[in-house]
């Protein structure tokens, strides 16, 4: 029996379609017709304490609607989920005690007071014992860099700022799970990296199982051993990086630099021209041949001056994942 | 209960602190209301006066009950007016799904940290006023008793309000926001009791007392201390009822919350 349990997992809102002028308005009143939508559909995956898992998928894929579901927040149409043998939805209290979440677009924190006033808030909602209380204040504050802005209002603070705190929050009681949506969303490049180098320091040093989602792939590679994709309310694929990248690895691309004119290209099927400059060319690879392979052929058959090779960007792959998926019906 | 009442501090300290962060606008709010209130109060007084006798009841005992109803809606609101008036907002925004991540009831953790209004003592003191005056202008000589019933009345009126504010804001759950038929029943009905309830006919009198009953917030009340008839054929111990009226629309209304909660959770709207 895995720490998190998830099977089956359906999800479904109603819409009220809405219709066009004011004689569809009229209309609607009286009666309103509804479309299905499948925000969630059969997911299932289990997880060990511990791990610290990607989830994620384009806009609208139903990553935050699982989110909720395992957070106790909404009721799953069909299916179930289990954390720690509590089901959220049902016993949501016994659960919150032991959850931390953070809805990155949304602030949990008091506009108008500083950080330090929420803290001592979240001591008495989650009746965290003074002691310990106190050591994960410091702990968060140290880790997160959030001394010089504990006491400052709320309203002051940096969008980067505010999600330290937020994070902080969520995990004042020490949680054993940190559901996180979308944390990095905004973030400058320094911000990103302090969040990604806390969040696996959180996960070492206490053990905390981590779901992520997000759009930055980069978070992924930073931090995540495994990745779970979801597309349309449906899983698409569970499993390491490494395999991700095999599994929907289309090649590389290789760069030829030459200090004259550019040789005659030569068709092949094992290369596709992709960008043809006046001192280089842009080459794509399949995947069917090693790179060193294909950098031999290359030398001895252009004579460049400069190679370099470039592995598939982890976001160009998840590009074409989801495009795949689209391709195929949506049964399938 | 202890738990609660550790919450309860805690959070109380918080929303000071907010309320006090903006000084100035805090004081202007309060004047404003002054200004507002005073009005709505010469208006009445004016319409009251000219009357002389409405229904059995002289200008100043038609004032008592304008000031009741306004007093307990200042105790009223000002616990639950920002957590009424918020939620659509916060359930649009999706920062409510963040109270359901919370140990504590999703209501208990709105309404805390909605924050207490301390704008509200403006209408405290206006009521207070009002009503001061209404009893100096009837020679009305207090005793002990009198006094611990208006309290335990205004209690009770203090939560009807709050039921109405509390059964209003329920209509957030399902994406309709404001709601015609909902605003008439908790505000508009409320309007009637301004005036003496003996006045009107006997289906509205009906409906205050048994379906919204408004009139135990300040008819029955000011009706026991004044001793003034109840509606025909009503039994007479009814005037003391508004603790237990309050307690049972309160219990009520957040029965109705917690229904309409239930649909947020399996629809997420």
């Amino acid at each position: 029996m895995s720490f998190i349990e998830v099977k089956d997992l359906c999800k479904e809102y109603r819409i009220a379609k809405s219709e066009k002028g004011i004689a569809g308005a009229v209309k609607s009143l009286f009666h309103r017709e509804y479309t299905v939508k499948e925000a969630v559909k059969n997911i299932s995956f289990s997880l060990e304490k511990g791990e610290m898992v990607g989830y994620i998928g384009p806009n609208g894929a139903g990553k935050s609607t699982t989110i909720k579901m395992l957070s106790g927040v909404l009721l799953p149409t069909s299916g179930t989920a289990k954390v720690g043998d509590i089901i959220p939805y049902e016993n949501r209290k016994e659960n919150a005690k032991r959850i931390g979440v953070v809805f990155g677009q949304r602030s949990q924190l008091y506009w108008d007071l500083p950080i330090s006033d929420t803290f001592d808030l979240y001591e008495s909602l989650y009746s965290v014992p003074k002691e310990r209380f106190r050591k994960n204040c410091d702990y968060f504050t140290e880790l997160l860099d959030m001394k010089d802005f504990l006491h400052q209002p709320v309203r002051q603070l940096s969008l980067g700022q505010k999600m330290k705190a937020n994070i902080a929050i969520a995990l004042l009681h020490d949680p054993e799970v940190l559901y996180l949506d979308e944390p990095t969303i905004g973030l400058d490049v320094t911000s990103k990296k302090v969040l990604r180098d806390a969040l696996k320091s959180i996960n070492e040093e206490k053990k905390t199982t981590i779901i992520l989602t997000t759009h930055d792939m980069d978070d992924i590679e930073a931090v995540c051993k495994r990745l779970i994709m979801i597309d349309r309310g449906q899983k698409l694929f569970d499993g390491t990086l490494r395999d991700f990248r095999e599994t929907y690895n289309d090649g590389f691309t290789i760069k030829l630099e030459f200090d004259g004119a550019l040789p005659p290209w030569q068709e092949s099927s094992s290369y596709e021209l992709l960008e043809e400059a006046e001192h280089h060319w842009l080459i794509k690879s399949g995947a069917e041949t090693t790179a060193k392979a294909a950098m031999i052929e290359l030398i001895e058959r252009y004579n460049p001056v400069n190679l370099y090779v470039q592995e598939e960007r982890i976001e160009d792959i998840v590009r074409r994942a989801y495009a795949l998926d689209r391709e195929a019906p949506e049964d399938a | 209960m202890k738990d609660f009442w550790r919450l309860f501090t805690s959070f109380f300290k918080v929303a000071l602190r907010r309320e006090m962060a903006y000084r100035g606008t805090f004081l202007a709010g309060i004047i404003g209301q002054w200004i507002s209130y005073g009005a709505a109060f010469l208006g009445l007084y004016i319409t009251v006066s000219s009357f002389q006798v409405l229904g059995g009841w002289s200008g100043p005992e038609v004032l008592i009950l304008y000031g009741l109803s306004l007093m307990s809606y200042a105790v009223g609101a000002s616990f639950f007016f920002n957590f009424s008036n918020g939620l659509i907002g916060r359930i649009r925004s999706g920062e409510f799904d963040a109270s359901l991540t919370k140990p504590i009831h999703p209501f208990l953790h709105e309404v805390f940290s909605a924050g207490y209004n301390v704008g509200y003592i403006s209408h405290f003191t206006v009521s207070l006023a009002i009503m001061v005056l209404a009893f100096a202008s009837l020679s009305y000589t207090p005793t002990v008793q009198s006094i611990l019933f208006l309290i335990s009345a205004l209690l009770g009126a203090s939560l009807i309000q709050a039921a109405g504010l509390i059964a209003s804001s329920t209509m957030s759950f399902f994406s309709v926001g404001n709601n015609p038929i909902a605003d008439f029943l908790l505000y508009d009905m409320k309007e009637f009791t301004n005036y003496p309830i003996t006045i009107f006919p006997r289906g509205i009198q009906f409906v205050l007392t048994f379906l919204l009953p408004f009139a135990f917030m300040n008819f029955y009340p000011a009706a026991a201390l004044l001793g003034k008839p109840i509606p025909e054929g009503y039994p007479a111990f009814l005037p003391y009822l508004s603790p237990l009226a309050g307690a049972l629309v309160f219990t009520l209304s957040i029965l109705l919350w917690n229904w309409g909660l239930k649909h947020y959770k399996s629809t997420g709207s």
